[in-house]
This record gives C-alpha cells, structure tokens and sequence, in this order.
C-alpha cells in the first residue's frame, strides 16, 4: 500500500507540473474581424520598408479603412477592406491570402500585364524556333547565321544550375555576344542570381547594398550591408556583350538581375523599365488564419539609387505593333544591332 | 557592433558556467572517490528510446496562433554509473505535425456547407545533452536514490510552415545550462526470487531547469537576409527559460537489462522580453530499452 500511495504521489507531483504549461503560455490571440483588422495594420505599420518610397501616410490609413470594419461582418467582406487598405501600399510584394481568394496590387498588377514588351507567340515562332534547345529554366538559339545567341527566361523560379551555364556560353562562344531576354519574368529564387552572376567574374564582385527592417520606426533599418557575387575559380567569365531585355513585368529577382548589371561592363539594358519590387518579402498570419506577405528589406544599386518602383533601361525600346505584325521584334533586333556594333 | 559586444559578453559568460559546472562535478567525483567504500564496478547501458506525444507551439514572429499536434520521438542514451556518480550521454529527434483550423464565413447565406480552413506546420527538432549527476543522499534506505547535478543541452527548433513564403523556416537554437535534479525508488511487487530480482521496478522522477540559455532566433524581421550571405539571427542570453520533467517506471530484467516507460514533460520559452515570443511544449510517453554493457 505504501508502495502505490508513493507512486500516486509522484505522478501527482508530475501532473502537477504539467498543468503548469497554462500558466506559462502566451494566450492566443482571439480570432475576431478586428483583431485581424489590428494585427495586419501594425504589422505592416512595424515592418514594412518602403514607407518613404511610396510615399503613404500609414496612420491616416487606418483611420480610413478602420471604420469599416466590425466583428459582424463576414470574411468575404473583410477581405475587401483589408485588401484596399494593402492597395494603397501600390507593392506588387504586398498580398493578403486568404484560402479563397488573393488580393493583389491594382496599379503594378496593370503595369506588369498592361505594358508587356514582349509578344510572346512571336519570339517562340520567329526567334526560338521549333529547334530551339531547352537547358533548365533557359529556351535559347542563335540569331543572325549564328552571330547572336538569344536566350529566353521565362521565370527566377525555373531551374538554373552552373552546368546550364556552362553550356549555353560554351554553345554560343563563337557568337559576337549574348540577348538574355527577360521580358514578363515575374522573379522567383533570388538563389539563381548568384549561379547566374557567378559566370560573370572570377572575383567577388559587388552587386548592391541592403537594410533589414531592425525595429518598428518606418527608418529604422540595419546598417548597409554590401553584397558580392561569389568567388568563381571554376569558370571562364563571359565578357562579350550581354544585352538583357527587360519590361514592366520584370519584377523581384529579375529586377535584381537588372540591378546588378550596373556592375558589369559588358551588361545592356534595353528594353522597357522593370517592375521594381526590390524589397525581400516575408510573411506571416492573422488571427482569423489568413496569411499575408511584404517587403521588409530595401536595396540600394552601385549608384545609391533605391529603385524600388523600376530600374530603368539603358536603351528604352518599346515594342512597335505595326513590326509585331510583319513578324518582327524590334526589341531583339536593336540588342542584335547593339551587340554588333558592341563586338563587330 | 552593439550586438557584437554583447554577444562575446554572453559567450564569455556562458563559458563561465560551462567552467564552474566542470570544477564542482570533478570535485564532487572526486569527493565521491575518497569518501565512499562501495563497490567501484562501472555500470554501463545504451539505451532506444521510442516515444509518441502531444505538442504546442506559438511563435509570434511569424503568428499569433496557437499550434498543437502529434509528436514522434527517437533516441538513444549512452550512460555510465560510476559509485555515486552518473554520466550520460543522449541525443534524440523529434519529428511532428502541427495545425490550426478555422471555419470560413463567407457572402451572408453563401452556403450551408462549412468550409473548414486548415493550415499545417511540420516540426522538427534535435535534442543533445551530456549530464552528470551526483548521489547525494545517504545510503541507509538503498532503495532510494537522489541525484543532485547539470547538463549541457543543445535543443534545435525547426518549425517549417509554407505559409509564410520568405519566413517560412522558423529557427531556435538553445544552448542551455542545466540542473538536474533525479528521485529514484526501487521496489517489487511480487517477491517470485526465482523469476525477478529483488526490486525489480524502479520508478523515477527528473527534474531539469535551465539555469541559463544562449538563444539564437530570427531577428526583428525574421527573415534570412537578401544577399544570401548573412543571416539574420540574433543571440540573447536569457535565464530560467523552461522546465522539463521526466518521469518513469523501469522494469529490471535478471541480466541487469531494463526496460521502462516514460512520461515527459518540457517547456521553453524565449520569455517575454524576446523580440518575437516563442512558447513550445510537448507531452511525450515513450519506451525504452536499456541494454547492459558490462
């Protein structure tokens, strides 16, 4: 008996401790319309990095959107104010996800799909071709008996490895330089810069400097922090001319790429100015499970410019409808001009 | 370079009490040499240990959610007794499955049909520690033991949610100071000598606090940095952030083999004053077989 009663007694004494938990655990945070309402308006008030850029009074902000909301209202209603509140950030990075639905930015989202520089349908049937070679994420072939190598990449999220690198310079080495059309890349991994960049240079060349959002005062950031390309003692660099295509569609990482061409001699932008979106975005969620992300860094290019809302071209060309129609994309033909007049 | 200073002050402290802890266990060994006459035979065991539990977790860095779910657990132990001293050696993994579901309302009257939202959270975690634990009760009842020492633990915290994109790893590393403290009570309840020993079961009760902890979370924007270079992880030096209880019947075989069922209880915190909270617990009962080596 005095065996069992001690065995009760520890066991008391262990659940005793356990149902300590409570006592120690932060509480949960109520899902209610205003709660939600509350938590994404300080999030983002706390965190957000691109307050000075976009020019918006945030507190001014929530006394707008504020009122609509009530713990009555349904959740498709919700989203709508919560939605219009992130709008007026204009930050293609900035979206709320709900399961049934995901807000976007109007003004970037008409930007991107209103002011594409590219036609498609025209640069896979008259450029690329039905022979055209396929290498990870890149479609590519050469131009003008072999004078020009044109590659097509599509997005930041396909694969790129350093063997697909390899291959397409030692492909077009004979070539008088490369297009890297990156018309309506909508970014993806920012890790495939580096493979990308790493071909450039043999030394740790820098790209860009960057703040991390390090407290909630809309300037308080961390201290610059200068970016390099990695060391590359495995590859010949590529020099010959690099024109790379950009449009209004080239966003986040592909904004990136455009970025850091400022540190190359043998990098051309032509085309359109990007889309910006130059801020790494995070996310989080609500207290109703709904999930949201925006950008809380901010980037600064070789020239101390925060280009933010779009990098512009070295050569702006804009798409001519009339040569769309005759089968022609004049913005191909200039970087092919450009690149034989750059290395004739 | 705040930070900087701040971190080689902790580090310097932390190796402080990594000392001092050293010291009093070698002078406790010692003590327990020249003062006992006890058989000075080593015992050693390695032990498996397989558990099934329940967690929670809320993370404020990234959510203002509470996240429960089922827990699995593997670990092996490598322990020697020598006279009064204890020394073990235990590294475990713990794998699990957490989520949060909320009921959608929707356009007024859209449905009758409930949409249920679920969202998921994967866990891992890695648990290494080295303790040494002294007897320091007298030896008129044998079959009580108390154990009184520390440990070194490094506990690592992988929560991965998709959710939340560029933030979707959360990572804790804990480096923690323990003491620890261990209540042991042999005992039979059946006195067949031809089939068990004497006292054949043993039921324990361990105690464990950090005393102190070198945390390593993500920073205020908890996120890894752009450059793909640095990371953006901060250390803090932080005090009595948890508990951690065990406790255990064991079964003693007659080839000295042992087998035991345990009931675990652990609870950290990054405390109040961190930049994001985070609150993990998991309730674990778990088997193990302790195999003797000599």
């Amino acid at each position: 008996m005095k065996k069992i009663a001690t065995l009760f007694i520890i066991c008391v004494f262990a659940s005793c401790f356990s149902s300590c938990e409570k006592a120690f655990f932060q509480k949960e945070m109520e899902n209610t319309a205003t709660n939600s309402f509350d938590y994404l308006w300080k999030r983002v008030d706390e965190e957000y990095s691109f307050f000075d850029v976009k020019n918006v009074d945030w507190d001014i902000v929530y006394s707008t959107f504020r009122p609509l909301v009530d713990d009555e209202m349904n959740d498709d209603s919700l989203f709508s104010v919560m939605a219009a509140m992130l709008n007026t950030l204009q930050d293609g990075h900035t979206n709320l996800i709900a399961p049934f639905n995901i807000s976007h930015s109007d003004s970037i989202f008409y930007k991107m799909y209103g002011h594409s520089n590219i036609n498609k349908n025209l640069v896979m049937t008259n450029y690329l071709g039905s022979d055209m070679l396929t290498t990870g994420g890149f479609y590519h072939n050469d131009l003008r008996n072999g004078k020009i190598g044109y590659v097509y990449y599509p997005s930041f999220s396909n694969e790129t490895t350093d063997d697909n690198m390899v291959y397409i310079f030692e492909r077009y080495k004979n070539a008088n330089g490369l297009i890297f059309d990156i018309r309506q890349n909508g970014g993806g991994y920012i890790s495939n810069l580096w493979i990308l960049l790493k071909h450039f240079t043999c030394d740790g060349r820098m790209l860009y400097q960057t703040q991390i959002k390090s407290g909630p005062a809309h300037d308080a950031f961390s201290p610059l922090e200068t970016v390099y390309t990695y060391k590359n003692q495995n590859y010949q660099p590529y020099e010959k001319p690099f024109i790379i295509l950009t449009d209004r569609g080239t966003y986040s990482a592909s904004s990136f790429f455009s970025i850091c061409s400022q540190a190359y001699d043998n990098m051309v932008l032509v085309g359109d100015t990007t889309g910006g979106g130059l801020g790494l975005p995070n996310g989080g969620q609500l207290p109703n499970g709904w999930c949201y992300r925006f950008s809380i860094t901010r980037n600064f290019a070789l020239d101390g410019q925060n280009y933010e809302n779009g990098v512009p071209p070295q050569y702006t060309v804009l798409l001519d409808k009339s040569e769309v129609e005759i089968g022609i994309d004049n913005v191909i033909e200039f970087a092919c001009d450009k690149i034989l007049e750059m290395n004739p | 370079m705040l930070s900087r200073t701040i971190l080689n002050l902790d580090h310097r402290l932390l190796l402080r009490i990594v000392a001092i802890l050293f010291i009093s266990n070698s002078v406790n060994h010692v003590f327990a040499q020249t003062s006992t006459n006890c058989e000075s035979k080593a015992k050693i065991f390695l032990s498996a240990e397989t558990g099934l539990g329940h967690g929670k977790y809320l993370d404020k860095g990234v959510s203002p959610l509470l996240y429960k779910g089922l827990m699995l657990s593997q670990g092996f132990a490598f322990s020697i007794d020598i006279n009064k001293m204890r020394f073990v050696a235990n590294a475990t993994a713990f794998g699990g499955l957490y989520g949060k579901s909320f009921k959608t309302d929707l356009v007024d009257n859209f449905s009758e049909n409930e949409i249920i939202n679920r969202y998921y959270s994967k866990c891992i975690d890695a648990d290494f520690s080295i303790t040494s634990i002294y007897q320091f009760n007298q030896s008129e009842k044998k079959n009580i033991r108390l154990y009184i020492g520390g440990s070194i633990e490094e506990y690592l915290d992988i929560k991965i949610n998709d959710n939340y994109q560029n933030s979707s790893i959360g990572t804790g590393n804990f480096l923690n100071l323990n003491m620890d403290f261990i209540g042991e009570y042999d005992f039979s309840f059946f006195n067949n000598k031809r089939t068990l020993k004497r006292n054949s079961f043993t039921v324990s009760f361990r105690l464990s606090m950090p005393l102190a902890s070198c945390i390593i979370r993500p920073g205020y924007s908890y996120l890894i940095n752009a450059n793909g270079n640095t990371i953006n992880y901060i250390p803090n030096l932080r005090f009595l952030i948890g508990i951690d209880t065990e406790t255990g019947l064991s079964f003693s075989l007659k080839n000295g083999n042992r087998i035991k069922a345990n009931y675990y209880w652990t609870y950290i915190t990054t405390g109040k004053t961190s930049i994001h909270r985070f609150d993990d617990a998991k309730h674990m009962f778990c088997i193990s077989f302790h195999f003797k080596l000599n």
